[in-house]
């Protein structure tokens, strides 16, 4: 029998969330597909995971196009197993006084929130409501039987809550996809497909924030031992929204380090 | 690099808070940005605020049909102008905001977007969400920036963003509507946020499609010791 999928959209540099989040789907014996814009980045992730006997392929393209999003379910397709979990982990925050929001950083931060989030979760629930249904116990309550298709999460950042100066673009974009979001899990819940957000707050200790510039590596240094969050730690609570269906249904869960302020 | 321009941002800022307003000798007016394809709400918002309140009121609009009414209604209501706009692209709405601004200043500023239909979310098609976002989203982004860099001169005005109940309660069949909802929310915040010290007033308002005028009226004319961000109507 084929493993069943995890698809994360949006993985990385292997110290990022999404690459984290691949990574452990494969630790509990699913083939993970990463798609990403790197495949030098990509494929420092599968090689980790087939070093731990686990299996997983990458596919290169770009989520905020049509085509792009069709060669990612293409490449998803082409495996035969059932697509279960999917993450859509995109977005970048560029900070910028209001009015210095070009037309163009306007447009792709919504290109890459809401546009590929949408065009994702259309291709991603297309899949999952044909699968056969799984974790099916009986609701002691009511007696019903509540199935589990697959499990979409999208993730969002303290923006996705609260609009701030210098954020506009990326909050609106962020919270966009977050709305989207719980009215796609109100659409789909009935047919056992869960949609969720994660809440990102604070900085992640991985390679985008290091990249970015100097004064980033600063701001970790200054948060202090366990101040930035650390992308496999993060993935388990992911993991943890995907696995615990339907028992617990968790539409949206947040993530801060200790002594992120808030 | 990122230093140096935030150090330059902060340098201009207090440059620019230390300079009075500008004293306007023009007249102060109302401007309703309605970027809806049909409907009658910022057409009926828009005539209600030039007759009740007899603040002199520009109804901006891509639906031709609105201004050609306005022109033959003018005897009735004097108050009321109506100027048709091609599209909502951010060089579009600065030239026609730039002409009126030649003898105008625009004190309250009111955005009015379509209100879709409900919709599967499996039915939404890509050229959909796109145009949706363009004249929703992407609208309320650029009407902001236009009404703003304007009002900043004079440090004084009101931007009221129209939202729907779907920006905090996102249901079923409702998907493209609360993202738009959602994301013009946000906005409306950060906006408040930002130039809230700088004397603009920016408001997010929640309502049906039978809203009354007076309801923004009474949020323009609130002292700013006591501004509301945000406000619930059924």
């Amino acid at each position: 029998m084929k493993k069943d999928i995890a698809l994360v959209v949006g993985a990385g540099d292997r110290n990022g969330i999404g690459a984290a989040v691949a990574v452990k789907a494969a630790q509990e014996g699913m083939h993970a597909v990463l798609a990403g814009r790197t495949q030098s980045k990509l494929d420092v992730s599968v090689q980790e995971i087939e070093s731990r006997g686990g299996s997983a392929s990458t596919v290169l393209a770009d989520c905020t196009t049509v085509q792009g999003v069709a060669d990612i379910f293409a490449a998803v397709d082409a495996l035969g197993g059932h697509l279960r979990f999917v993450v859509y982990n995109t977005g970048r925050n560029m900070p910028a006084p209001f009015l210095e929001h070009t037309p163009r950083i306007i447009d792709d931060h919504w290109q890459r929130c809401v546009f590929g989030g949408a065009l994702v979760g259309q291709q991603a629930i297309r899949r999952m409501r044909t699968n056969p249904e799984q974790n099916t116990p009986k609701n002691v309550e009511n007696n019903t039987i509540q199935p589990h298709r697959g499990t979409l999460i999208y993730t969002g950042a303290s923006a996705s809550l609260r609009g701030k100066p210098l954020f506009a673009g990326f909050s609106a974009a962020k919270a966009g996809i977050r709305a989207m979001a719980q009215s796609m899990a109100d659409e789909f819940a009935p047919e056992g497909i869960h949609v969720a957000s994660v809440i990102v707050d604070g900085i992640v200790n991985g390679a985008l924030v290091r990249s970015v510039s100097s004064l980033a590596g600063l701001l970790i240094k200054q948060k202090g031992e366990d101040g930035a969050l650390l992308p496999d730690e993060v993935a388990q609570a992911y993991w943890s929204i995907h696995h615990r269906y339907p028992s617990s249904q968790i539409r949206e869960l947040d993530v801060r380090p200790f002594k992120e302020s808030f | 690099m990122i230093i140096q321009k935030m150090m330059k941002n902060f340098i201009n800022e207090k440059i620019r808070d230390a300079q009075p307003a500008k004293d306007t000798e023009k007249p102060r007016v109302a401007a309703v940005f309605d970027t809806a394809i049909s409907g009658q709400r910022g057409h009926r918002l828009a005539s209600e605020l030039a007759r009740e309140q007899g603040i002199e009121t520009y109804l901006f609009t891509n639906q031709k049909a609105l201004v050609d009414q306005i022109v033959n209604d003018q005897h009735q209501n004097e108050k009321l102008n109506g100027i048709y706009l091609e599209d909502w692209t951010s060089e579009t709405l600065t030239q026609h905001v730039d002409t009126l601004c030649q003898h105008a200043a625009i004190d309250l500023a009111i955005y009015c977007p379509d209100q879709p239909e409900s919709c599967g979310f499996l039915e939404l098609e890509p050229n959909v969400l796109r145009s949706s976002w363009q004249q929703t989203g992407a609208a309320a982004f650029y009407i902001a920036q236009t009404v703003v860099t304007r009002m900043l001169g004079y440090k004084r005005g009101t931007l009221i963003f129209t939202g729907h109940h779907s920006a905090l309660n996102a249901t079923a069949q409702h998907a493209l509507q609360a993202a738009n909802a959602a994301s013009t929310r946000m906005l409306a915040q950060s906006l408040a946020r930002e130039f809230a010290p700088k004397g603009i007033h920016v408001v997010h308002l929640i309502s049906s499609e039978s809203i009354s005028s007076s309801v923004y009226w009474d949020l323009h004319q609130q002292h700013r010791t006591a501004w509301t961000q945000e406000i619930v109507s059924s």
